[in-house]
């Protein structure tokens, strides 16, 4: 049953936050991923470089 | 050193910044709806989201018959890409839904068919990512998780007609039904735009993280060259 009573501005924010925080982190946490990788792949051919030299 | 290449980057700005434009329209432009009031605002993310939860498991879906007639370990790559946007987009659906589940049903959860089997496509796409990073075998991998994908996809049916079947607290379908949409045009239209949004996001973040689990494994095989060079030399 709608409780039609109920301020509703706490929920909206709070599922906007939600959603916001969701999206953002996921998407940071790739980015980061992405970078470490990267940076370790590099590091490995840097060193297949110096090796060969 | 270039994390995302410049298609990639421009591509999800544009994406996010239509997101947030598509939120602030949401949240202070369209109209008020007459019955649940300013509340229902919240539907402009939690119906995107469950239908990028559904997007997920059928490029599931596609990848795991893929994976299972030509036996290519790309298409169990792009699942797992697949299985971990749609398990975020599976709990922000819950999320959104619980909460605006209290001001509207007075509970934040109830174990409905809706809910529950909501709940279990996020078991279900929790299962396929720890089967995945379980199975060391490329070919077992391709075996067990694309069974495990067509089962997954296998429930969207299910939850989709979970309101009609069963007698559920959760309002039946309103965008596709027959008679056309009982929602005013106003707020059809621009809850369509948010799914659009929202689907293209989730697109995006699919295709970002199958790059990140390719370039992972590209550095678990580099590493294991250089391990046995450095033991043979």
């Amino acid at each position: 049953m709608f409780q039609g009573n109920t301020d509703p501005y706490p929920y909206i924010v709070a599922a906007y936050m939600v959603g916001f925080l969701s999206i953002a982190g996921y998407t940071a946490w790739l980015v980061i991923n992405r970078y470490k990788i990267k940076k370790l792949l590099n590091v490995l051919s840097k060193g297949i470089q110096n090796e060969t030299k | 050193m270039i994390i995302l290449d410049k298609k990639q980057l421009i591509t999800g700005c544009i994406f996010f910044v239509m997101l947030m434009l598509a939120w602030y329209w949401s949240l202070f432009v369209v109209t008020t709806e007459e019955h649940q009031g300013d509340v229902y605002r919240i539907i402009y993310l939690h119906v995107p989201s469950v239908f990028t939860a559904f997007l997920s498991a059928f490029i599931l879906l596609c990848m795991s018959i893929l994976g299972l007639w030509k036996k290519s370990y790309k298409s169990v790559q792009v699942g797992l890409a697949s299985a971990e946007v749609g398990l975020l987009f599976t709990f922000l659906g819950l999320a959104t839904g619980s909460i605006w589940g209290k001001p509207t049903w007075g509970t934040w959860w109830t174990w409905d068919a809706r809910l529950t089997t909501t709940f279990i496509l996020a078991l279900l796409y929790c299962g396929y990512i720890l089967l995945w990073n379980s199975v060391q075998s490329n070919l077992m991998r391709i075996k067990v998780c694309s069974v495990l994908g067509i089962m997954i996809a296998a429930n969207i049916p299910i939850i989709y007609k979970s309101v009609t079947w069963w007698r559920t607290l959760h309002q039946p379908p309103s965008i596709f039904r027959r008679g056309g949409s009982s929602m005013s045009p106003e707020i059809l239209s621009l809850l369509l735009i948010n799914i659009a949004i929202m689907l293209a996001i989730g697109i995006w973040l699919i295709i970002q993280r199958y790059k990140n689990i390719t370039l992972g494994e590209d550095l678990e095989e580099e590493s294991y060259l250089q391990i046995r060079q450095q033991e043979g030399g």
